[in-house]
């Protein structure tokens, strides 16, 4: 058969036509396929991250869970009975589900050594978790119990994404996923939304790296545990595999609840305690004359320094409640006034959210301004007369886990303006 | 080393949509630089490795569909 011979093949039509299309089309099927199960299954991350955005209040986050946990399983169902592609996820859920409980228990035992070298407790996150999402205080098992549920939850949540988005669970896909990706969203949102009173230094962000590429090795490997050598091993092989893995999972929870139970108390005490004994009462400027009848002079005093750092090296404000001041005013002559003042409250930093704000709130609240009345019998004073001022103040001092009662004292000698 | 055409866009995908929900809308505002700059670097290194792993594997002939 010659060329000519030949039928003759109608021209393919424009390339410039079909991309768009095919690119269309490929991104509804990406979005039937993974971007909707991606996204329900990630609530519990989005949920978190809209509190934070304060796009919605975090009630709103907790609905947006709720309807996912009803839409998820309606979908999945919905999409293994349409779906004809094998490689869809929703086929292999069941065994995400498996591999997902591994890389978020990895990220925190890589983190147990920096606990040791740098004082870094890794789970002093879930205390806000716990705090933001049952009231509980932070610093107590009943804020930490529901923080380590949800930080499990985030973290699972993470890793089924994974497994969910990518078609190959590769060493790569799941180094750039979740060592580089995830790592500097989190090197963004924690300090920027998350940790308030902080100063995260290099070592937050070298952790954050660190622990991880260390969550995406175990992303890629477990897949390949399960998938290819675990039908390879003995009963005996896979009995050690099966403990190895538990002792794994457990280890991070077991080292934060033993830290949080044997060492963490003590040493919140010592730290509050060493705040405590630095607080002292002084007087602030000179006295000066209040108008009106009987000589009545007012008294400005300064209580503090309230700010001290936490045992997870927060920056915090000392409470003071039931503060009563009194004392006297004396001359040469003797006793001018008497004088009292009390506070039941003092400014706090409690209600700063934004990290931004919080510091420069705590600089203005690190020493607190009480105002002093002092009356007496006696006439008025002449400006630039010497007074010798004596007080005592009773109050109660509170951290964020202990409180004492505290008696300052003090004189000074001042000159009346 | 390989990519697929998904994985590479779902790379893309997220680092740009991260930076554009997320990180945009606080890029300029004070004490938010280094951490800005952080998470620039890890998606331009995110988007750099995956592009050139991209094209390995197409140069390669082992991209499946």
């Amino acid at each position: 058969m010659t060329h000519d011979a030949l039928p003759a093949v109608p021209a393919a039509p424009a390339e410039s036509g079909r991309p768009p299309i095919r690119a269309g089309a490929a991104l509804v099927r990406w979005v039937l396929q993974r971007g909707v199960l991606f996204v329900l299954l990630l609530t519990p991350v989005t949920a978190l991250l809209l509190g934070l955005l304060r796009i919605v209040p975090n009630r709103l986050g907790y609905l947006a869970l709720l309807l996912a946990f009803l839409a998820l399983p309606v979908w999945v169902v919905w999409r293994g009975t349409v779906s004809s592609d094998p490689d869809e996820p929703v086929h292999h859920l069941h065994r995400y589900a498996l591999y997902a409980l591994f890389p978020y228990v990895v990220f925190s035992v890589v983190r147990i050594p920096a606990f040791y070298l740098f004082a870094f407790p890794y789970w002093a996150p879930w205390y806000l978790f716990g705090n933001g999402a049952t009231g509980e205080p932070v610093g107590f098992a009943s804020s930490l119990v529901p923080g380590a549920v949800l930080y499990s939850l985030q973290g699972y949540s993470l890793a089924m994404g994974f497994y969910v988005l990518f078609r190959r669970h590769s060493l790569l896909n799941a180094t750039l996923y979740f060592g580089l990706f995830i790592a500097s969203l989190y090197s963004f949102v924690f300090p920027v939304f998350l940790m308030v009173g902080a100063r995260p230094g290099p070592s937050f962000h070298v952790i954050n790296y660190w622990a991880h590429l260390w969550m995406g090795a175990a992303a890629a490997f477990t897949p390949v545990l399960f998938g290819r050598l675990w039908p390879r091993l003995n009963r005996r092989a896979r009995t050690v595999v099966v403990a190895g893995l538990a002792v794994v999972w457990l280890a991070p929870y077991a080292f934060a609840f033993g830290q949080a139970t044997a060492w963490q108390p003590g040493v919140e005490r010592a730290l509050e305690q060493a705040a405590f004994d630095r607080v002292t009462l002084q007087l602030d400027g000179s006295p000066t004359v209040a108008a009106g009848g009987q000589p009545r002079y007012l008294l400005t005093m300064r209580l503090g320094p309230r700010e001290y750092q936490t045992y997870a090296h927060v920056h915090k404000a000392l409470d003071a409640t039931g503060i009563q001041v009194s004392g006297r005013l004396t001359d040469r002559t003797g006793t001018l006034a008497w004088c009292t003042g009390n506070t039941d409250q003092l400014p706090a930093t409690r209600d700063v959210r934004d990290p931004q704000k919080y510091f420069p709130v705590l600089d203005r609240v690190s020493y607190a301004t009480l105002t002093v009345t002092c009356t007496g019998p006696a006439g008025p004073v002449a400006p630039g007369t010497t007074l010798t001022i004596q007080w005592t103040a009773s109050m109660i001092l509170r951290g964020e886990r202990t409180s004492q009662p505290a008696q300052l004292s003090g004189s000074a000698q001042t000159v009346v303006a | 080393m390989v990519v697929d055409s998904n994985d590479f866009w779902t790379h893309i995908g997220l680092v740009v949509l991260a930076f554009a929900i997320v990180v945009a809308p606080r890029l300029f505002a004070p004490g938010h630089t280094v951490n800005s700059l952080i998470y620039i670097c890890g998606a331009l290194l995110v988007a750099t490795v995956a592009a050139a792993a991209r094209r390995r594997t197409i140069r390669r002939g082992e991209d499946v569909r």
